[in-house]
């Protein structure tokens, strides 16, 4: 029972962050490797106002909102003036200096060792050890990243965000903004993004550099890709495969020190049929084909 | 100290061309960001350690052979994988991902085949160190400047000279012109993919031998040609060395300034300042905003 609680767990972490990366990739049309940037920031901020400020639970939700709203300010300008495969280098960047602080700054981030002795969220009192209790507050911040997206995605500012990934200079043409659109999809986008590292690191009560790199940002997307971005149940459906599916490679009894490889093979595999056969992926409607890709 | 600063930087530069050629030429017809690149560049260097380990065979043919092998994997990659998502004229991002789960399986496949650790391709070989105005020198590093003077010669000349240069630079120009003008474009990728994989297979070979060898290399070396060649600029692959130069000074000064924990971080900083005020990189023209 422990473990099914943990598997939902991880499914409703990596269902904020794909629910939120799919606003930048399925709805804006640009492919971002840099989501777990956000996700460690998230982490990183709610352990440092934890331990180091000893501070309630609210105030590290709050500051790691508000950290990684600034910082994708901060990396999303730069990224969103320039455009397709020159954005998913600038993300790639990002990723990597991202990766290179989190490892080299000990004095916040404790270094590659990392922070360990992060307490559970505690709220007016209590403390939510228990598993329970973390996937209700997980489930709550899962579902407020739903509402949040579908609100955006099905408002005026939704629909502009559609004709920008469907055709970039056609909206512009008709007066819109799109830097201004592009940053605030963005901004949100890494806001939501935070609040996945937030749970993650009072329920796990440890971090280090390696939860937050480049091939956690591929699992995610490669989530997105496989449900389906675009749409709402998509990145749903993703986080749910690819975090259930790897967990009966358990059951088959391989050895921990090639679980990890044959885990990744598979996630490889997916990656590349979906790809070639259904690259909207399970419930999607963005195949990644606007207009202006087809010379 | 300056000369071996100097001759730390050529090194170091030497390796980021070795890369950035093989990953620009690919680059320029391909038009979009192959992690796939990296399979040949990880693939070569096990073969030669797997071939001196099972049979000891000589050097020389065991790197011929893992340079056959690269090849053939990069066309098998761009005919089985990459063609059949051209003719669909999948866009560029569908294309990216297709060639990142590949490059993941691939290098999963490694790290179960020979372990997740590093590896040497010279295990307990004394180094030979060669000195030099007061610079000190593996005979291993002079391999690897070597090698990089002699592929960026070897296709600047192809490209410029050669009936192959003249159709790949007409179909990395423009490739829906050149199939109108009767070109075959098909036959273009497939030997642009073999020779950029050979290429790649070489710069891996060269710099696990100078270095050390792990599965996960692959990727770390792709980032570092993708940098390369964006700050060098893409349409012109000379412009690789000037921006190798460029980053491998600031990283060794920097590195021996502070401490070498930023090398990734500053070269990845460069790309970005390079990105936001001159995205055609040293040598490109300027871009057009929209590409309609």
């Amino acid at each position: 029972m422990e473990y099914m609680l943990h598997i939902a767990i991880l499914i409703g972490i990596y269902s904020i962050l794909a629910v939120s990366l799919n606003l930048v990739v399925g709805h804006l049309g640009l492919v971002s490797l840099a989501h777990a940037v956000f996700y460690g920031i998230g982490a990183y901020a709610a352990a440092f106002v934890a331990l180091r400020l000893d501070l309630p639970f609210p105030c590290g939700v709050v500051s790691a909102i508000l950290l990684s709203c600034v910082l994708g300010v901060l990396v999303g300008a730069p990224s969103l003036r320039v455009r397709d495969e020159y954005f998913v280098i600038t993300s790639f960047a990002c990723q990597i200096i991202a990766f290179s602080v989190f490892n080299n700054w000990p004095q916040v981030t404790g270094g590659p060792l990392g922070l360990p002795g992060i307490p559970p969220p505690g709220l007016l009192g209590w403390s939510l050890s228990s598993k329970w209790a973390i996937l209700v507050l997980t489930g709550l911040f899962c579902l407020s990243t739903l509402l949040i997206a579908h609100r955006l995605v099905h408002s005026p500012f939704g629909r502009v965000l559609k004709a920008i990934r469907e055709d970039e200079v056609f909206a512009e043409a008709h007066g819109k903004a799109i830097a201004h659109f592009k940053i605030v999809t963005f901004v949100i986008s890494a806001g939501l993004a935070s609040m996945a590292g937030v749970v993650y690191a009072h329920y796990i009560s440890f971090i280090d550099p390696t939860s937050f790199t480049l091939m956690e940002s591929i699992l995610v997307i490669s989530m997105l890709i496989i449900g389906g971005s675009g749409s709402l149940g998509g990145p749903f459906l993703g986080a749910i495969l690819l975090v259930a599916l790897p967990e009966a490679l358990r059951f088959v009894g391989l050895p921990s020190g090639v679980a990890a490889n044959v885990r990744q093979v598979f996630y490889g595999i997916l990656l590349v049929l979906f790809m070639v056969f259904r690259p909207q992926g399970l419930l999607g409607q963005y195949a990644f084909d606007a207009a202006r890709d087809k010379a | 100290m300056a000369a071996q600063l100097t001759a730390n930087i050529a090194v170091l530069a030497a390796g980021y061309i070795l890369i950035g050629v093989s990953f620009g030429l690919v680059y320029r017809v391909y038009r979009f960001l192959n992690v796939g690149h990296a399979i040949p560049y990880v693939a070569a260097p096990y073969v030669v350690f797997a071939l001196q380990g099972l049979w000891d065979m000589p050097v020389w043919l065991a790197a011929g052979m893992a340079l056959l092998a690269a090849g053939v994997l990069g066309t098998l990659l761009d005919q089985i994988l990459f063609r059949t998502l051209r003719r669909r004229q999948a866009a560029s991002s569908v294309l990216l991902m297709a060639s990142l789960g590949a490059y993941i399986v691939f290098e999963n496949l490694v790290a179960l085949i020979f372990g997740n650790d590093v590896q040497s391709l010279r295990p307990g070989a004394t180094v030979q160190s060669i000195g030099w105005f007061g610079a000190v020198l593996t005979s291993a590093q002079l391999v690897v400047v070597g090698g990089a003077a002699l592929v960026m010669l070897v296709v600047l000349v192809t490209l410029r000279f050669t009936l192959f240069g003249v159709c790949y630079r007409s179909v990395a120009c423009n490739p829906a012109l050149a199939r109108t003008i009767g070109m075959n474009s098909e036959r273009v990728y497939l030997k642009t993919a073999a020779f950029g994989a050979v290429l790649a297979g070489l710069a891996g070979i060269l710099i696990s031998n100078d270095t050390h060898m792990e599965p996960t290399m692959g990727l770390q070396a792709l980032l570092m040609g993708i940098v390369v060649v964006i700050v060098g600029g893409r349409e012109e692959l000379a412009g690789c060395i000037p921006a190798a130069l460029v980053i491998a000074t600031t990283q060794t000064l920097s590195a021996w300034q502070s401490s070498g924990q930023w090398h990734a971080a500053i070269a990845f900083l460069m790309l970005l300042v390079f990105l936001v005020f001159r995205p055609q990189g040293f040598f490109g023209h300027p871009l057009k905003k929209a590409g309609i």
